[in-house]
């Protein structure tokens, strides 16, 4: 087979199927629920960040409070506070994403390996230091409370399953780093720099 | 620009280009299910980057940026959920229930593109669909003389690959 002969099959090919209109209004309902979830997200983030707020108002009026007992209150809507950032910053990057899609492959590319590096970037440095700053809140709102006497030395259980739960957390983290982020980060290095060669 | 408008460009853009998108979906991907599964990434990335057309270059090189900016992120997270399933599979140069000779050699050809790396296979869908050095170079972010070199030395390996083969 020639040169020639490859064109004129790919100039023959049928090429006059029109996509279905049925797709194409799915597309536009997968897009329509994006919108909707997108907006549900920011809602959620406005009622996270308020009750953080409203919790650090009433332990900051409060007279009786120890860093202890603040610490443990705080624990669930602080977290709540970190899953919505780590959300806000995959939305940001998907909607980098789609951004990076209508621009020159080679631009898209460069974003794309950008945001890829910025995740692997978070798991490095960022998640780390998120989970051993809780970590030593929690050890040290501890060891006030047996400070105080108002608990056994012995009951570390607690900041154990914490530990516990952060070790999983971060194993998860790490798994998708090596096993799927670095990989990504490495092929469209290896395609940019085939783009650019010759250039 | 409105939700309304946005899907009749996008309805317009499907009944005009849709050979596009099809012919990206089957150069990247062998398994009709991975074809169907680019192709609606491919239609959301597209409805999504229709306002962000300035008009500036022809609607189906517009077009083909979307899905070959689309084909390449996709496949490269499709790859590693397959890199394993992948050693043990190998892709036949045509499949065996395409009959007529037309048909086979196309398929030769779409198994042909599919071989060559991401880089190579951009440049000659382009090529293939008539698209000029200046156009190419647009879409893919390089210089006419880089697009020229590059699909003399594509061409070259396409047809020390096609000689061999007989439809």
């Amino acid at each position: 087979m020639s040169l020639e002969e490859m064109e004129n099959a790919w100039e023959r090919q049928k090429t006059d199927a029109p996509e279905s209109t049925i797709i194409n209004k799915s597309v536009g309902k997968m897009t329509a629920d994006f919108r909707r979830n997108m907006i549900l997200c920011a809602g959620m983030t406005l009622v996270v960040v308020l009750a953080f707020f409203l919790k650090i108002h009433k332990i900051a009026i409060d007279p009786d409070r120890t860093f202890s007992n603040s610490i443990w209150e705080l624990t669930i809507s602080g977290m709540g506070i970190a899953c919505m950032l780590f959300s806000v910053t995959y939305v940001i990057r998907f909607h980098r994403e789609l951004q990076a899609i209508g621009q020159d492959t080679r631009r898209c590319l460069r974003l794309l390996i950008r945001n890829v590096e910025e995740e692997i970037r978070s798991i490095r440095r960022d998640a780390p230091s998120m989970f051993l700053i809780y970590l030593i809140l929690f050890a040290l709102a501890k060891w006030e409370s047996i400070r105080a006497g108002l608990e056994q030395s012995g009951e570390w259980a607690f900041v154990i399953t914490i530990f516990g739960m952060f070790a999983i957390f971060g194993a998860v983290l790490y798994h998708r780093m090596k096993v799927f982020l670095i990989p990504r980060c490495t092929e469209l290095r290896a395609l940019l720099k085939e783009f650019d060669s010759d250039a | 620009m409105t939700s309304t408008e946005q899907n009749d460009t996008f309805n317009r853009w499907m009944e005009d280009h849709a050979a596009i998108l099809h012919k990206v979906a089957r150069s990247f991907c062998h398994a009709a299910n991975d074809q169907e599964d680019l192709l609606q990434e491919i239609r959301v990335a597209l409805w999504h980057g229709i306002p962000g057309y300035d008009g500036r270059s022809k609607v189906s090189s517009y077009i083909y940026r979307i899905c070959l900016n689309k084909a390449i992120s996709w496949k490269r997270r499709a790859q590693s959920y397959r890199r394993k399933i992948d050693k043990f599979e190998n892709e036949p140069i045509a499949p065996p229930d395409v009959t007529g000779s037309t048909d086979r050699r196309l398929a030769i050809v779409y198994a042909e593109i599919r071989r060559l790396n991401d880089a190579e296979r951009s440049l000659i869908l382009l090529q293939l669909d008539g698209f000029n050095y200046r156009e190419i170079a647009e879409t893919l972010g390089l210089t006419e003389s880089n697009v020229g070199v590059k699909l003399n030395r594509i061409r070259k390996k396409l047809a020390e690959r096609l000689k061999g083969q007989n439809p």
